[in-house]
């Protein structure tokens, strides 16, 4: 994983994926760069995607907004994704 | 797993309402209507309605599902990983989803609630705690300095972040709303607890509250000399029952809520 990207929004995304999941050493993130910024793409363990998601998305929009926000100290625009 | 009970205008609000406090999704939850709000004349709500609800019992996993997971070397998880404390009891998991004919069948037949809910299994010290280690490691995963401050207040958690940090507010408190969002999920994965928390960040959250009434005075003066409703701008929940509060101590207006959340906003008119 590439650190450099984003470093504060990936410091945050792992905090909170890890804080709200049951198994927090299965939490990966991956960086990527695209032409919208930098893309994080999550990975949890088995069973807790559902909860980095939650009732009607409201859990992965709650990320969304938080690491959005960490992003802006990193100057750049961040997406996203849980992967399955 | 015990039964939570709310109340609220309507069903919907009032299902709403319980399934954020057991932070789960409508399909993971047993939904019992217990009573449908009574409409006096001209839909004047007089009464509330309440519904009650729990998270639906877990049978265990299928094995098919099991078996993957032991990649990471058979670790064992606690409860299947779902962290809802209750065990396989699939004979009480029937969906017994939304009575809504409840409220015709007569009232002795009706579910009565006579147990309370079971004590929550961690103390509110050590939910604070919980929120506390949360919220320290998000500041300092944004690279702010801030004392963190959680203090459990009538069984619910009120915390503080020292400093005017905006980026933790966000524009309306968004950014705030999904960290309080996320305080709570993380406190309810390792809990039965229902605690709701409040954060605040330096002291946004008075300042809003202030806006928010000044913002209900002036509406209730305009709409008392026109005698035309108003409709507010759409808010959250919380700023509505804010300003509702606030016009609720107001002679001459009376206010509602109209619309579907996020767009559900406040409507002001004259009192009849």
């Amino acid at each position: 994983m590439s650190a450099d990207l984003a470093p504060t929004a990936q410091a945050a995304l792992a905090h909170v994926c890890k804080s709200v999941v049951a198994d927090p050493d299965a939490v990966e993130i991956a960086a990527s760069e695209n032409d919208n910024g930098v893309r994080l793409d999550v990975t949890v363990g088995d069973g807790d995607m559902g909860r980095v998601i939650g009732r009607r998305g409201r859990v992965a929009s709650a990320i969304r907004t938080v690491v959005g926000a960490a992003a802006a100290k990193d100057g750049v625009s961040v997406e996203v994704e849980f992967v399955d | 797993m015990e039964w939570i009970e709310t109340t609220a205008d309507t069903v919907p609000a009032a299902i709403d309402l319980v399934l954020d406090n057991l932070g789960v999704d409508e399909r993971e939850a047993d939904i019992e209507v217990l009573e449908e709000p009574k409409t006096g004349l001209f839909g004047r709500v007089k009464g509330q309605a309440r519904v009650r609800a729990r998270v639906k019992p877990k049978a265990p996993r299928p094995k098919q599902e099991r078996r993957d997971r032991k990649r990471s070397s058979g670790k064992k998880k606690p409860n299947g990983g779902g962290g809802n404390k209750q065990g396989g009891d699939s004979s009480e998991s029937k969906p017994q989803q939304r009575q809504a004919a409840a409220a015709s069948t007569p009232k002795e037949d009706r579910p009565r609630r006579e147990k309370k809910p079971a004590a929550p299994d961690k103390t509110d010290a050590e939910l604070a705690g919980e929120v506390n280690e949360f919220l320290t490691g998000l500041v300092a995963a944004f690279g702010l300095d801030g004392d963190v401050e959680v203090t459990p207040v009538d069984g619910d958690l009120e915390a503080t972040i020292s400093g005017q940090h905006g980026v933790l507010v966000g524009p309306k408190g968004r950014t705030l709303d999904a960290i309080q969002e996320l305080s709570r999920v993380t406190i309810q994965k390792a809990s039965t607890s229902t605690a709701r928390v409040r954060i605040d960040v330096g002291d946004y959250r008075e300042r809003r509250r202030a806006a928010l009434v000044a913002l209900a005075e002036d509406v209730a003066g305009r709409v008392t000399d026109s005698g035309t409703p108003l409709a507010l701008q759409p808010m959250t929940s919380v700023d509505r029952k804010v300003v509702h509060d606030a016009l609720a101590a107001i002679e001459g207006v009376a206010s509602r809520s109209d619309g579907e959340d996020p767009y559900r906003r406040i409507v002001v008119e004259v009192a009849s």
